[in-house]
């Protein structure tokens, strides 16, 4: 029988190493898409989420349940995320093209635009909010931020690529 | 602008295909490694020594501070008008040293705890707040 995420939980919480590797493997490329957008580069993302998932395990027990289990892991992620490399700078040619998001995001070019715009912290919300469907509650939550800056920071950020997308086909 | 969050949200569909290369196995062996690594001391000397070690190491030194001749004497500036404005510890021992040494709790569950008490906090004035988009 296939079972709830509460259970699952439940489970981990109780120290059932199997049932967290099953809630983990459901999150686990969600988290690492996030990551993968974030940082840019594929060997950082894999590094952190696998080291997100592992920290996630070991506390467990203070995971608090009033939050969705991703926002829990988006937080603990963001912790494990090299800021060696800042997105807006020009990807150097270390890796297969398929280890560098620019080349993954021939096809989502409004995200590519959002990529070289906005503000590492602006992108996330902005990917929380469109790319996952999380809430400005929880996306203030992942990012510690307060309810107010996610729903100013998602504005600007709409206006910033509007803005910018004008000025590419005007 | 409702193009522009309909067109985010397609093409963030282009990004959904991207899979993460961390399979099941490696996770299931780093938390197996993790495991055998926490329960590596407790197999080798009794539990209890996990926690009463360090308090006893903080308790010496606490005392070895105290007892020390000379450790209670605080140093005084040469400078007369300099000894009045500066500040000086009452006591020489280096607490903070000493709680690290003592804590033996995880912290980053007690940061959890206080930073969701904050936010609970923040968002509650928030929820005040006439903010709508």
């Amino acid at each position: 029988m296939e079972q709830t995420e509460k259970q699952l939980i439940a489970l981990a919480k109780g120290g059932n190493s199997a049932a967290y590797c099953e809630l983990a493997s459901q999150y686990r490329d969600q988290l690492f898409r996030f990551l993968w957008l974030r940082c840019g580069q594929r060997a950082d993302a894999e590094d952190a989420v696998q080291e997100a998932l592992l920290s996630a395990w070991r506390y467990i027990n203070s995971y608090d349940e009033r939050w969705q289990f991703s926002t829990w892991l988006y937080r603990i992620a963001l912790r494990k995320l090299p800021d060696k490399r800042p997105i807006m700078t020009e990807v150097d040619n270390v890796g297969t093209p398929d280890d560098d998001i620019e080349q993954y995001l021939e096809r989502a070019n409004l995200w590519r635009a959002a990529r070289t715009t906005l503000k590492p912290e602006a992108l996330t919300a902005l990917w929380l909010y469109y790319g996952e469907g999380a809430s400005h509650r929880e996306i203030a939550h992942a990012l510690s931020r307060s309810l107010a800056w996610v729903k100013v920071n998602l504005m600007r950020s709409r206006n910033r690529l509007a803005t910018v997308l004008g000025e590419k086909t005007g | 602008m409702k193009d522009l969050e309909t067109q985010l949200r397609r093409d963030a569909e282009a990004l959904r295909g991207a899979h993460s290369r961390v399979t099941d196995g490696s996770l299931r062996s780093a938390i197996a490694a993790d495991e055998r690594g926490s329960r590596q001391p407790s197999s080798t000397r009794p539990t209890w020594l996990a926690w009463a070690l360090p308090i006893a190491v903080a308790a010496a030194a606490a005392w070895f501070l105290i007892a020390t001749p000379g450790s209670r004497e605080l140093p005084t500036p040469a400078n007369p008008q300099l000894a009045a404005i500066t500040p000086i510890a009452e006591t020489p021992l280096d607490v903070r040293s000493l709680q690290r040494v003592a804590s033996t709790a995880p912290l980053e569950a007690e940061w959890e705890a206080l930073l969701s008490d904050l936010e609970r906090a923040r968002n509650q004035i928030e929820q005040e707040l006439p903010t709508e988009f």
